[in-house]
């Protein structure tokens, strides 16, 4: 009972760092899935939807009306850089990883003369707690964690369900056959995208509140997500709960085991051994 | 319904096609016939907006659509089923189906069904489990389900047993009868195109080389001594 | 795939020799830290330009040629049983390129991995390392190893103009060096490396043997940068050998032209140049305006800034004679 007592809310810890991790994994993978980019700015779209919540929280908008703000604004953040550098690089993949990059340092700057470079902080919109077997968890961490969940079940069930969906999962599968059945392919990957940012954006101002907001907060997210991603096999859905887990997991778990230095080396080797078995077992089949 | 004129493309220095001039009269079977390597294949995806075409121009019903991109063809009336069939291997029947209505929405008209009836009993079976005449039917019915006014095919007959070859003959006579879709079939087999086309063009070294009516071929023909080295 | 025109590789290399003439102590000395970082970029320029491996983690032969040369002449491990500058140098070299043959067995061994996933994993591995150095008590932690000694060279060792002098002459002669090994059928083996690997392999040559040895060679490239970049600067520190400088050298070389090598080596100099006047002045602008440039240039103009207009000149001059 006492073990129960000190490992439950680890464990719940542990869960809400996953579920986060996968939403922002998540949105890597839709950009990575249908349009083969590495967005290497995508931690900053998360930071941006956390600077969206402290703003809008600052100007006297409640809440949960600036989360729902949040993915909207950075979603329109990403259709502009969609149009304006993504879609220049359409026959050159890899280069999008630098173009990417270049682009998570402009918007980093640009938070740091926008906002300054100190860290900022909203405030939880409740802090109660919920108390059930004796374990007593903040309640707003069990909603974020619902939302979290809730959000990733609707969007896997966006791609697996719905017409839009499968002509997304047809334009991955065979661009020029998708395109001469009518699928206009261009547009699928401006939308996954946005989509791709939005989920970014609302990662972020999920988070807003539980961890300190600054322009450089988007890189911590960034690597473990991509590391998640290729460790959960790229493009499956599926996959990005999977690598989400393990590397979240062992990240918020292997910390009280072992000093932060030894836990983060562990992590990322377990990433580099998974992601080098999956290419090469992809590249064997 | 289709004018094809003067029309150049290939791939970057070397040039497929060079100067093809084709007409495509409404409601009938129009074949082309051409070995390996002639530009068969590349006139098709130029067709269908796959591959830019570097002079020519190509009208449907006398509006130009020569440089028009690939979904915008499709929702103008063109379907096309490609060489090896492109069907989605890993979705269901029915999920490859649905993406025939990307081009206009709606529903699967019912007369699918009629024309194919198998794979009504098949809609939740993964394509790439089925025999390679059942996928070769469903290439055709998910061009089908947009009803689109001109279908391109390009060698349906393929790797294909003489009975589904036939099977595919069937279909194609059938739908031009009870909708009026104006096929355009580009083949090798000689068998498939007399029996199904009107008019026949061959295709020699990216240009028309000469043309004649479908029932007019037979293996001993000039033609196609000289075009197909029979 | 030529490099810059060789006048204008002999006018840089020249022209550079005339520096300290000019300019004041001061600013020879930085000129000697950024020529070294120009040869650092050479290393990936010749591994991701010329054989299409696009490592994200550089920095990590140049950091770990930096700790060993700083650990030898300090005389940090007992084991080691000489100080002097030269071994020390030629082990740092050793080291580092043992390291990358490591890292590209790892990568490159049966099926390989390319294209993101390495981008990943040695990204990763960057970040690895640097968070080991900075948790290793007996490499000084974060504080790095200060007091490293400089390269004997002549009665003041601190005197700019020698070490300049000396790190130039080693920036030039691994150009030129590179240049003929890039000349010979080697290079034309990278050509094939980097356009058709699966030709190459047909045609019987071993790609995970060419890219491997490609890697490695750029691995001890980049650990001779760093060693004599410890000795030049005093101070080993983790920044040398992490994500943060792996990510600096790749906008270098975006930036000046990934396939030339003096695009690369001219471009890490112009920018540590620009930073070093603009940085004070600029604050924050300054790296919005080098993001912003890389952003576009990848975007705009990908074979480089620098290495368009060199590239245009090879053409025109090869044309006329």
């Amino acid at each position: 009972m006492g073990a129960f007592l000190t490992w439950a809310p680890l464990l719940l810890d542990a869960l809400s760092f996953v579920l986060v991790l996968a939403l922002v994994a998540l949105g890597l993978v839709v950009i990575f899935g249908l349009m083969g980019v590495i967005n290497l700015a995508h931690g900053e779209l998360f930071m941006l939807g956390a600077y969206t919540v402290v703003l809008a929280v600052g100007w006297g908008v409640p809440f949960w009306l600036a989360v729902v703000l949040a993915p909207i604004a950075v979603g329109a953040v990403g259709w502009l850089v969609e149009v304006l550098l993504i879609r220049r690089l359409a026959a050159r993949p890899l280069d999008t990883i630098l173009a990417t990059w270049g682009l998570a340092i402009v918007l980093q700057q640009a938070a740091v003369l926008a906002f300054g470079p100190g860290s900022r902080s909203v405030a939880r919109p409740t802090d109660a707690t919920v108390t059930f077997a004796g374990i007593s968890y903040p309640a707003y961490r069990l909603e974020l964690m619902a939302i979290a969940a809730l959000v990733l079940v609707a969007t896997m069930a966006l791609f697996a369900r719905t017409r839009v969906g499968l002509r997304a999962r047809a334009a991955i599968a065979d661009p020029d056959m998708a395109a001469a059945l009518g699928v206009n392919v261009r547009r699928v990957r401006a939308q996954s995208f946005v989509l791709g940012a939005a989920l970014a954006g609302l990662a972020g101002a999920l988070v807003a509140p539980i961890i300190s907001v600054d322009p450089h907060m988007g890189f911590g997210f960034l690597v473990p997500a991509f590391l998640s991603i290729l460790a959960g096999g790229g493009v499956s859905l599926g996959g990005v709960l999977g690598g989400a887990a393990i590397i979240g997991g062992a990240d918020s778990l292997l910390g009280h085991w072992m000093s932060p230095v030894v836990s983060q080396i562990v992590v990322f080797l377990i990433a580099i051994v998974a992601i080098r078995l999956r290419a090469a077992r992809a590249a064997g089949s | 319904m289709l004018e094809i004129r003067d029309l150049r493309a290939g791939y970057g220095q070397s040039m497929v096609l060079n100067g093809v001039n084709l007409d495509i009269a409404h409601g009938t079977v129009t074949a082309l016939l051409g070995r390996n390597g002639m530009g068969k294949t590349t006139l098709c995806r130029v067709l269908i907006g796959l591959l830019p075409m570097t002079s020519g121009t190509i009208t449907l019903d006398n509006d130009s659509i020569s440089h028009m991109a690939p979904h915008r063809l499709a929702r103008r009336g063109l379907a096309y089923v490609p060489q090896g069939r492109s069907i989605f291997a890993r979705f269901t029947v029915q999920e490859n189906l649905d993406l025939g209505l990307s081009a206009r929405g709606g529903r699967i008209p019912p007369h699918i069904f009629e024309w194919f009836p198998m794979l009504a009993e098949l809609r939740g079976r993964r394509a790439g489990t089925l025999s390679g005449g059942e996928q070769q039917m469903l290439a055709l019915a998910r061009a089908l389900v947009a009803e689109p006014s001109l279908l391109i095919l390009d060698e349906p007959s393929e790797g294909l047993q003489p009975s589904r070859v036939t099977a595919i003959g069937d279909v194609l006579l059938r739908i031009v009868a009870d909708k009026r879709v104006t096929v355009f079939l580009v083949e090798q087999n000689l068998a498939l195109v007399r029996r199904v086309a009107a008019i026949t063009a061959f295709l020699v070294d990216g240009v028309i080389a000469g043309g004649a009516a479908g029932r007019d071929l037979s293996p001993q023909s000039p033609l196609i001594q000289r075009y197909l080295g029979l | 795939m030529r490099d810059a025109p060789l006048p204008v590789a002999l006018a840089v290399f020249a022209g550079l020799g005339l520096v300290p003439f000019v300019l004041g102590d001061y600013w020879t000395g930085q000129l000697a830290r950024y020529v070294l970082f120009g040869l650092f970029a050479m290393s990936l320029a010749l591994v991701w330009g010329r054989a299409g491996i696009l490592c994200f983690g550089q920095a990590m032969f140049f950091g770990i040629g930096g700790y060993a040369m700083a650990t030898v002449t300090l005389g940090t491990f007992a084991a080691v049983p000489f100080t002097a500058a030269l071994p020390a140098l030629v082990l740092a070299v050793a080291v580092a390129a043992a390291a990358a043959l490591l890292v590209a067995l790892f990568l490159f061994w049966g099926a390989g991995i390319g294209g993101a996933y390495l981008a990943a994993v040695t990204l990763a591995l960057a970040a690895i390392l640097e968070q080991a150095v900075r948790g290793w008590y007996g490499l000084g932690a974060d504080n790095g190893l200060s007091g490293v000694p400089p390269l004997p060279l002549g009665d003041n060792p601190w005197d700019p103009r020698p070490i300049y002098f000396v790190v130039l002459a080693v920036a030039a002669a691994v150009y030129f060096g590179l240049l003929a090994l890039l000349e010979s059928r080697f290079g034309t083996l990278l050509t094939a490396l980097r356009t058709n690997p699966e030709r190459l392999a047909h045609l019987g040559y071993s790609v995970v043997a060419l890219r491997v040895a490609v890697f490695t060679l750029g691995g001890a490239i980049a650990g001779l940068a760093g060693a004599l970049f410890v000795a030049t600067d005093a101070f080993a520190s983790p920044s040398l050998i992490g994500f943060a400088l792996s990510a600096e050298v790749l906008i270098w070389v975006a930036l000046g032209g990934r396939s030339v090598l003096l695009a690369a080596f001219l471009a890490a100099i112009l920018i540590r140049v620009a930073e070093a006047y603009l940085s004070e002045t600029l604050g924050p602008w300054w790296l919005l305006t080098l993001g912003t440039l890389f952003m576009v240039s990848v975007a705009a103009v990908p074979n480089g800034v620098l290495a368009t207009p060199l590239l245009w000149l090879q053409g025109r001059l090869r044309r006329t004679s």
